[in-house]
Formats: structure tokens, sequence, C-alpha cells
């Protein structure tokens, strides 16, 4: 499953990709997100909490960046698991930061997503509308903190 | 077999509101069942109390009048409501839109009120009820409000409704004279397949039957829930039914949509079939509507 998403940010592509790469800057702009463990300079642990449909779900995840280009390119590898339906996660993620103008940034990413288990029968065009409704969040949190500070 | 959960059943929709209310999340309201069953079946969903409010009397009803509009109950079956002399007589889109739930056996069972609760955009009530537009009466513990159905579905399977609400009604205004309505869709599989596209156009003419006074546009199975499709209402309204104003409003509808590809079609078939089905569904209406 393939999500590609862009929204912009009226703020320095420099000072987007210094908030973005802080976890404890940018952890609590993901939706659901309940914590964030820096276990070394390339590899995180993350713990969401999500709604979809009426089922709740906790993705206990491990990413780890493979690739960096500051301010301007990252690619991740994000895997993980979901418990409560027995499900596993896979996720290769490519973001880009593109400066539109001096005090102005697109950010755009690109996830290629593979669900194993239970979660995988409940339907891609429902996982995928999920992910758009929390990059949405994610891009309106992102764009609350940045904007207001710049 | 479907098991591990605790069947309440309450007798009132305060009773109900109160169930859910103590047991929040972990509590889930059935009515015909069809929907839920089917996801606590594939054990997607494993809920600890399951309300069922089929007990509760009152909430099985037709009612019309010039004034009010429409109101149905949200235990009233897709059954009645296919069947029912007013609907025909008043809203016969709406008659034509429920004889397409299903089958037989699950429109004797299932509910207006369950059908819309479940927000699957997949499914044939919205979009029709969507161009009535229709509204929804939700009863909780605070007491009742109304909501607009195209501010009711939020996404696939999830609406405003708070853990501790109870939908209990569905209300439609009356339509002026000269309007006639359409629902059309399309499955790339079997016929009674969830469909890859379903379109409701009502059309309200004026008093020459030459201009198109108003039409309202629902759209089904195209975005994460059933929605209106407003900027073809805004282009055709006021404008002649002329075979170009057609064509202009196909490009505009398969433009303003961002579907999510699935099973029964792409992104892309699914932006263009939008558009070949608004331009028959729109002349079904509007035929209707000269009658």
């Amino acid at each position: 499953m393939l999500i590609e998403e862009k929204f912009t940010v009226k703020a320095p592509r420099e000072k987007v990709w210094a908030f973005l790469m802080n976890p404890n800057a940018s952890g609590p702009c993901v939706p659901g997100c309940e914590k964030i463990e820096v276990l070394d300079d390339k590899t995180y642990r993350v713990t969401v909490k999500v709604k979809i449909a009426f089922v709740s779900l906790a993705f206990n995840m491990m990413v780890k960046i493979s690739e960096m280009n500051p301010p301007s390119h990252l690619e991740t590898l994000a895997t993980g698991e979901e418990s409560g339906m027995a499900s596993n996660i896979k996720a290769k993620n490519v973001l880009d930061l593109i400066s539109l103008s001096e005090f102005e940034t697109e950010v755009s990413y690109r996830s290629e997503v593979s669900l194993f288990g239970k979660l995988g029968t409940m339907g891609q065009s429902v996982v995928k509308g999920k992910a758009k409704q929390l990059g949405r969040e994610f891009a309106e949190a992102v764009r609350d903190r940045l904007e207001v500070s710049a | 077999m479907i098991s591990g959960f605790e069947l309440l059943e309450p007798k009132s929709v305060k009773e109900a509101c109160s169930m859910l209310s103590k047991y929040g999340d972990q509590a889930k309201v059935i009515a015909g069942g069809l929907s839920l069953l089917l996801f606590m079946r594939e054990k997607l969903y494993r809920p600890k109390y399951l309300v069922s409010i089929m007990g509760i009397k009152g909430l099985d009803y037709i009612k019309y009048d010039e004034k009010n509009g429409l109101r149905i109950g949200a235990l009233t079956t897709h059954r009645t409501i296919e069947n029912s002399k007013t609907i025909k007589e008043k809203f016969p889109v709406m008659a034509e839109t429920f004889h397409k739930v299903g089958s037989m056996r699950i429109r004797n069972v299932g509910t207006i009120g369950g059908n819309l609760c479940h927000a699957d955009p997949r499914l044939d009530p919205p979009p029709t009820l969507l161009a009535l537009d229709a509204k929804v009466k939700v009863v909780g513990p605070k007491g009742n409000r109304t909501i607009k159905l195209e501010d009711f579905f939020v996404n696939y399977y999830e609406t405003v409704l708070k853990p501790d609400e109870i939908l209990t009604e569905v209300r439609v205004p009356g339509s002026p004279p000269k309007t006639g309505g359409a629902y059309i869709r399309f499955s790339t599989k079997t016929n009674d397949d969830t469909p890859a596209v379903e379109l409701a156009a009502v059309v309200t003419l004026d008093s020459k039957k030459e201009v198109l006074e108003n039409v309202k546009i629902g759209l089904g199975a195209l975005a994460p829930t059933a929605i209106r499709a407003k900027k073809t209402e805004v282009f055709l309204k006021g404008k002649k039914f002329k075979a170009d104003i057609l064509e202009e409003a196909s490009r505009i509808v398969s433009q303003e949509v961002d579907p999510i590809g699935d099973l029964r079609g792409s992104e892309e078939y699914k932006k263009e079939m939008v558009g070949v089905m608004l331009k028959r569904g729109v002349k079904m209406a509007y035929e209707k509507a000269g009658r």
C-alpha cells in the first residue's frame, strides 16, 4: 500500500528539518503518539495508539534511519506489531523538504506500507483513509507549532 | 462462533445511554447486527458488552407531514422503507435506493439507523439521504442534538457520535414541486456486490421545466465517507439541461473527488466512472422531475 501526501509550512526549511528531527518536539505532533524512546542516534522505539473504525489499536514500532541528507531528505524503515490483532506492520518511508521560498517549506512523504495479520483483512482502503486523516492532523499540528513561533 | 461478550437489552433510550456511559469503549450498540457481526466473526472487533436496542419500543416508524417532512425511526428496516406508501409517493428515490440494499433477507433485518451508524461509505442509503438533505437526531445523557448527515460521517466506520449517544431518528425535509431523484450504483464484479461507484442525484426544475433550479449530488465509494459533490452542484444550479452542460459537469465531478482505490476499481477508474454516472444520474433525475 502506497501512501503519498504533502503539505506546506510557513517556516524556513532548516527550521522545519530541525523540528522534525527532534523527537521530543515533533513526537507530540504524531496523532496518538504515546512514547518515543531514543535508542541511539539512528534508532527510535515508538508507541502509537489509534482507533481505526471502532477498533482501538496500539502499535509498538521500531524506527531506523537508513539514509539522511540534511536538511532535505530522510529515509526510514519502520517495523512493528499490534498485539491485540496479532498483526505486523512494515513501512519504508521517504521524507523530502523543498524550500518554496525563504520562509516557506513543502513537506512531502511517501510510505510503502505492508500489513500482515488481522489488520490486513480490514481492507487497504480503510487503513489508507485513516492514514490520510492522521496525515492531515499531523500537518496541522506541525504548522501550529512552527508557524506560531516563526 | 462469536462469543466473549455480554448482551445487554435496555428497554428505553435513556437506559441504553446510561449503559453506554457506564461501559464506554467496552460497549457497542447493536441493532440489526448485519455489519457489526461480520467484524466480530472475523475477530476484528471484540466488545465486552453489546447493547441491543432492538427491544426499545417506539423507534420503528415512518411519519410525514408537510411542515416537518419525513421522520423515520432508527429501527425501521430497509424493507419497511422500501415498501412504505408514503415514501413511494413523496420520496420515490428513497424507495428505489432501499430496494437495492442487499437481499430481501438483509432488508428485513437491517435498520436505517444501523446502516448510517456503521458509516461504511459503500452502502446504498447514504448518497441518496445526502442528496435529500437528511439530518439525524441523536440522543445522549446530556440531551438531544440534530446533525446534518453531511456532518455526521468522519471516516471509514467512524461518525461524530459520542460513545454514549444513540441515533434515534432520520429526518428528510419535504421536496419542492417538480423534483425528481435517481440512485445508481455500479459494481465491477457482480450486480449485487459492493459498488465501485454510487451516485444519487436530486433535481428540482423551475416552473417552466427548463432550468435546473437546484441540483444535489450524493456520492458513495469515492472517499472515506459518503459525500456531497458541492462544486458540481454549484455549477449545475441555474443552468438549462443541455448535453454540453452535462459534459462539463461530468468533468467537474471527476476533478472534485479524490477516491481511494480498492478491489472494485483504481483511483483513476473511479474518477472516470463518476463522470459517466453523473451524466446518467442527472439525466434520470431531470426526466423524473419533468413528469
